[in-house]
């Protein structure tokens, strides 16, 4: 029963730039006792609107990327605060969606990158200077999501200065986008290892109980409120007493309380306010599910309604068909045990050592009022809850234009630098693209990507193959840079526009590295033939050249 | 005190062992990257990192970006200063 309690941690790594060594290194710091997984390429929005890929999520993200308001305050750029603030309230609620989706959400604190060159006089200037803006945002991002107790906003700014080494290595950069030099990443990971391994083990918060038999001895439906039994010198009421007793001085010390129990509301609030030896009374719970609904139902609704987690949950019921009920269907709920002697489940809730050691302040011993009180809430109607929202609010272009001397050198690059976007990994000079490019039956386009941020540049190269009867799609290569915001179906869709009448093929040859184009590829040309029926995003405009 | 290719070779694949996490693998100078297996280009980074540990050295972009043998490596290990 308690080796539900050490849960096995597994974490998911989602950055905006390649920080893959980070996982290695914190699996070995932590003796193999993490695991983790590394999230794509620089799609941290998406991934933070999107469903929880792990137990726990770690956000390592540079503040010119993820605000690129910020970026361009760094750059000099005349912006204004308010701007880059509201791009932080942004990413707060796509945050925010995450804790209700992962046990822990751990971000690193943002730092001036080492990149960049910052007079050291200027930067401090009151809004305007990179460090006392800088300074805001942490300050705003972590105000924003403070009650978001799951949330942990790991200082970086410390951590990076009681470094003695370089934190970024150019020729990583150079080679691989790695922002960060390696002796800095396999810091980082000793650093946050533990603080990862903290978190999750004494991480209990809430507990949800039954009432018939559980708070008391006896059906308050079958035996009215006079034939239930609290205390009152009877061994059994005794006993329930005692485990009224346990959960209180829990309560007192900020772990939170609520009910689920399957009885008519007004007949078991009647008892909970009215039995003379009731010790927990109606104000001692942040949530009450009294009705004939699944048990399962209810406690999902209450966890929702409390923004909090599956696993910092404790579930206490006397009947085995509901606890194997509610352990079937929410498996990360804590359900312990409980025996047929009354008498021992005091005993078992007290030595549970699951619950959150908090110092019992006064404010701790409010959080439970707090809960109940209307909370501050973000303002809904600024942020981008969902995937849909966000993707509109970028206001993506995508430019299409034939290949041409210009153009030629980025579409070569780009042919012979993409890997996982890429239809066949052919490779070819410029020269070798021109002649190719030549023949009257082929035909070459690149697409260009802007969104309300900036210019991506010339991020996608197709060329395509025909004669009378059918067409061949010979290369497809995107940057996975612009990966994830449905570009590929756009490109498609301005594709299939030409080729009307006829057949166009599409067909992957697979590489150790391309599994995002064979994913594509089964989803828009499933027997190699591209589905004519694609239309461009609704969040995507695109503008032909 | 490394002396000649062979120590700087057996020095490279204890490196390379330990990082691509096995040893079916037998270096020779005219070796390339790809053809051990989990040498991918994650692992050369790592594997370089190592190197200039292990000698105290620290290779340039280019040096890295011309590195086409494994014998072009050791020579840049044996050479570096």
């Amino acid at each position: 029963m308690f080796s539900d309690v050490m849960n096995k941690l597994s974490i998911y790594i989602a950055a905006d730039s390649v920080v893959d060594y980070l996982g290695e290194y914190i699996k070995r710091s932590s003796k193999s006792q993490i695991e983790y997984e590394i999230g794509p390429y620089n799609q941290v929005n998406q991934i933070l609107l999107s469903k929880a890929k792990s137990q726990s999520i770690f956000l390592w993200t540079a503040p010119d990327v993820q605000i690129p308001s910020f970026g361009k305050l760094l750059s000099f750029e005349p912006i204004t605060l308010d701007s880059i603030l509201k791009e932080v309230e942004q990413f707060a609620s796509q945050i925010n969606n995450a804790c209700r989706e992962y046990e822990q959400v751990f971000m690193l604190s943002w730092i001036i990158p080492e990149e960049f060159s910052i007079p050291l006089s200027l930067s401090t200037k009151s809004k305007e200077g990179p460090s006392d803006v800088l300074a805001r945002m942490n300050i705003y991002l972590s105000d924003l999501l403070k009650e978001n107790n799951n949330f942990h906003l790991i200082d970086q700014s410390i951590l990076s200065s009681r470094f003695t080494n370089n934190i970024h290595d150019p020729r990583l950069y150079a080679m691989a986008r790695i922002r960060y030099s390696l002796n800095y990443i396999k810091y980082i990971a000793e650093k946050v290892t533990p603080i990862i391994k903290a978190s999750v083990v004494a991480s209990k918060k809430l507990i949800i109980c039954d009432l018939d038999n559980t708070l008391w001895s006896g059906i308050v439906g079958d035996d009215g409120l006079e034939g239930i039994k609290i205390g009152s010198n009877n061994p059994l009421g005794e006993a329930h007493l005692q485990l009224q007793k346990a959960l209180k001085a829990l309560k007192n010390r900020g772990i939170l309380l609520a009910i689920s129990s399957k009885n008519n509301f007004n007949v078991a609030l009647e008892a909970i306010e009215k039995h003379p030896n009731m010790l927990l009374r109606k104000e001692d719970f942040v949530a009450k599910k009294i009705n004939w609904n699944d048990k399962a139902v209810n406690i999902l609704e209450i966890l929702s309604d409390l923004n909090l987690h599956a696993s910092s949950a404790v579930f206490l019921d006397d009947n085995p068909t509901e606890r194997d009920r509610v352990k079937k269907a929410i498996p990360e709920i804590l359900v312990p045990e409980l025996p047929q002697d009354v008498a021992e489940w005091a005993g078992i809730l007290n030595s549970l050592d699951c619950f959150e050691t908090l110092s019992t302040s006064h404010e701790d011993k409010e959080r439970s009022k707090s809960y109940i009180d209307e909370r501050k809430r973000i303002n809904s109607s600024k942020l981008f809850g969902n995937i849909k929202d966000w993707l509109n609010s970028l206001e993506l272009v995508l430019k299409v234009e034939q290949l041409n001397k210009y153009n030629l050198q980025r579409s070569t690059q780009l042919l012979n630098k993409t890997n996982q976007f890429n239809l066949t990994t052919r490779r070819m000079s410029e020269n070798e693209l021109l002649k190719w490019s030549e023949n009257s039956q082929r035909f070459c386009l690149t697409f260009s990507v802007s969104d309300r941020y900036g210019e991506s540049g010339l991020t996608a190269f197709v060329s395509i193959e025909r004669n009378l009867s059918k067409a061949k799609i010979i290369d497809f290569v995107m940057s996975c840079r612009v990966m994830g915001k449905g570009i590929e179906d756009a490109i498609i869709s301005q594709i299939i526009k030409n080729y009307e009448k006829i057949n166009l093929y599409m067909e992957t040859i697979p590489s150790d590295r391309n599994s995002p184009m064979q994913e594509f590829c089964k989803k828009v040309a499933p027997n190699g033939i591209i589905n004519k029926e694609i239309i461009c995003p609704k969040h995507i405009k695109i503008i032909e050249i | 005190m490394l002396e000649d290719s062979e120590d700087y070779l057996d020095r490279l694949s204890d490196i390379v062992s330990e990082i691509v996490g096995h040893n079916n693998f037998t270096l020779k100078l005219d070796m390339h990257a790809n053809e051990i297996e989990g040498w991918d280009s994650l692992a050369h980074i790592q594997i370089i990192h190592e190197c200039e540990i292990s000698l105290g050295i620290r290779f340039s972009l280019e040096e890295i970006s011309k590195l086409n043998t494994v014998g072009d490596l050791v020579f840049l290990m044996q050479n570096k200063k």
